[in-house]
């Protein structure tokens, strides 16, 4: 039977680097391949919010937007609290998750508040991270993406996302949040789509939600196939190097 | 080492390595060891200065044209072929240029510096001038995030003895200027009209590095892009319009082009002739790889290229009409392809064929858009084989999306066998 679903996207002019707004983009391909509707609202300001919705999506930003978002997020945090107790699935990327954390300390070691939505602390003091990285997720299944952000986030509640395999030096063991309606990864902008038994395990969380199952189909199956294809070669890469 | 002796072990480096077939940057990495100074020595005092080129993309063809139009107002110039924009491409440039005395038969030199090395070259040689393209979102796995960049060329631009010409169509560079222009530099810049602007879709796709809009820069600008449409443009220049033709379609040649009228017009002592400035930049031709088409076999190929999400941005934002045969080839030269996912492919309704070590990561891309493709072929040889076949039966020409290393790989290939980035 099909469903409505809505996704907020949130703050898509200042946290949309690199590809990471395109979590929105991803979950809508994948409920919609269900035989669900799904529409995408874009938040710029408490104006754009529907009351509720079904899945929040933030992506991540460059340094420069630190304050500027921080300061937009002020006037969401009511609307961000109406929707986690409503039940909503957040999704957040990078410096998305940072702002959207308990708080974040800038690489010049400023405090900025986060929105309170995910149970984590940013501090970008420690320099950042570029490059592949491999491990095993929540459920053990092999998991690859990229990594481009600064700092660490310390997580205080909810397990984490990922283990990593080799991870380089400095770089933390474990990376992400899973934890009840929430996701969050420092890995770049299509995390979901190299992974998609992370969208998959989302989906069904929203559709049970619902009480409804997941009708997976072809679709879901090509995308699975590529993205096996596409994380292989990652972890070719990182063997090669190691 | 003496002069003398530098550059003839250079240039017999120079000689050897071409030998086996194309070029290297090696005998300018040799020359540089052999004679630190060696820059300063050959290019520091020419008649007309030094021209620094820098910028997110378009530095290649910026040079390009600025020392096409020069040289078409009978001045002698100096450049770096496109791409050879570190300290050993354009040491190796003088290796090509210089005599055995090291003397480098020059007005001006008009250079490409990469953003990153802008520091060190200007170390080694001093600007009088600095030309900025554009600031966009390009190479975050070496720059981290555009900030970085934005301070890497306001650091390169602080630098020029003379003066720093912007787009001023980019905001990040209209900041720029703004900020060395309050610690004294002599700032001018180049302006689009609200219609050039809106040629494209996605306009001049600058990187967000500022969270305001800064003011306007003070003056007037030294060229203004009036009007553009397809591979045509006009330029405004010292109260005369110039109408003329842009080696490839789109707003970004556009900008180029009224950069390097700009640059021209300040630089430059024989003034600037309208009629040789049209005649000039309608004899240029694509720079190395950048909206150029090459044959293989009997088949056309149109490389397009994606050397990040700007590039690939504007490349399609100026294609009219659903290109028939698309091939898209990607490899380790693009280490984090995530930015496709900002991307508005526009007219490009298919992919035919993906190749390369990130032809899976597009494919998912593709599924995600809904976007149909054909087959994955990740060896870039058989891939053109293959288009090569595709071409030939429907009789229809190759639009082929790359990146850079494939762009080089597939010129390679199909028989071409200059290289970029040395002489």
């Amino acid at each position: 039977m099909t469903q409505w679903f809505t996704i907020a996207r949130v703050l898509p002019q200042r946290l949309d680097l690199n590809g990471s707004s395109a979590s929105a983009e991803i979950m809508a391909m994948t409920l919609r391949q269900m035989g669900h509707e799904v529409s995408i609202v874009d938040i710029h300001g408490p104006q754009d919010a529907p009351s509720t919705v079904d899945i929040v999506t933030v992506g991540s930003g460059s340094s420069s937007q630190i304050a500027p978002a921080a300061t937009e997020l002020i006037g969401l945090v009511r609307l961000f609290q109406n929707w986690k107790h409503s039940g909503a699935h957040w999704i957040a990327l990078g410096m998305g998750w940072d702002l959207l954390g308990e708080a974040l300390t800038t690489a010049e070691g400023d405090a900025v508040p986060g929105a309170g939505v995910f149970p984590s602390r940013a501090d970008h003091r420690t320099g950042r991270f570029v490059g592949e990285v491999h491990g095993f997720d929540y459920r053990g299944r092999e998991s690859a993406g990229y990594i481009n952000q600064m700092g660490t986030t310390e997580i205080l509640e909810g397990q984490p996302l990922v283990t990593l395999e080799a991870p380089p030096e400095g770089l933390p063991v474990t990376e992400g949040l899973r934890g009840e309606n929430l996701f969050a990864t420092r890995l770049g902008g299509p995390a979901l789509a190299l992974n998609p038994h992370w969208a998959l395990d989302i989906a069904s969380d929203v559709l049970a939600s619902r009480g409804l199952e997941p009708q997976t189909g072809e679709f879901h199956q090509r995308v699975e196939a590529a993205a096996a294809e596409a994380r292989s070669r990652i972890i070719r890469r990182l063997g090669a190097r190691r | 080492m003496g002069k003398v002796p530098s550059f003839v072990f250079a240039k017999l480096l120079r000689f050897l390595t071409r030998l086996r077939g194309g070029g290297s940057a090696f005998p300018g990495l040799v020359l540089m060891r052999l004679r630190p100074q060696v820059l300063r020595e050959t290019l520091g005092s020419l008649r007309l200065g030094t021209v620094f080129v820098s910028g997110s993309n378009g530095k290649s063809t910026t040079t390009t044209m600025i020392a096409a139009l020069l040289r078409a107002h009978g001045i002698a110039v100096f450049s770096n072929p496109a791409g050879g924009n570190l300290p050993q491409g354009l040491a190796s440039a003088v290796v090509g240029d210089a005599d055995l005395g090291g003397r480098v038969s020059a007005d001006i030199a008009v250079v490409e510096v990469d953003e990153a090395y802008g520091g060190m070259i200007a170390d080694a040689l001093t600007p009088d001038w600095v030309v900025l393209t554009n600031i966009q979102v390009d190479q975050l796995n070496r720059f981290g995030e555009p900030e970085n960049v934005y301070r890497m060329l306001r650091d390169l631009a602080a630098r020029a003895t003379t003066g720093v010409l912007v787009n001023a169509g980019d905001p990040n560079l209209v900041a720029l200027g703004a900020e060395i222009a309050a610690r004294g530099s002599r700032v001018e810049f180049v302006d689009l009209s609200q219609d050039a602007l809106a040629s494209a879709r996605h306009g001049v796709v600058a990187a967000s590095v500022h969270s305001e809009a800064p003011e306007r820069l003070q003056g007037s600008p030294a060229a203004v892009l009036s009007t553009t449409s397809g591979a045509r443009a006009t330029i405004q220049v010292g109260g005369e319009d110039i109408a003329l033709d842009l080696p490839a379609p789109g707003l970004h040649y556009a900008v180029d082009a009224t950069l390097a009228v700009g640059c021209v017009s300040l630089v430059g002592d024989r003034g600037l002739d309208s009629q040789i400035v049209a005649h000039a930049m309608g004899q240029s031709v694509p720079v190395f790889g950048r909206g150029e088409t090459i044959s293989f076999k009997g088949a056309d190929i149109a490389l397009t290229m994606m050397k990040n999400l700007p590039s690939l941005q504007v490349n399609v934002d100026a294609m009219t009409e659903s290109p028939e045969l698309v091939w898209v080839a990607v490899d380790e030269g693009t280490p984090d392809p995530s930015w496709i996912y900002d991307v508005e492919l526009g007219v490009v309704d298919h992919v035919d064929v993906l190749t390369g070590t990130k032809a899976w990561q597009w494919a998912l891309f593709l599924e995600y858009r809904g976007i149909p493709y054909g087959q994955v072929i990740e060896d870039t040889s058989e891939a053109l084989a293959a288009v090569r076949r595709m071409a030939l039966d429907k009789d229809v020409s190759v639009t082929a999306i790359v990146n850079y290393e494939q762009m080089m790989l597939i010129r390679r290939l199909a028989g071409y066998k200059e290289l970029e980035g040395v002489r």
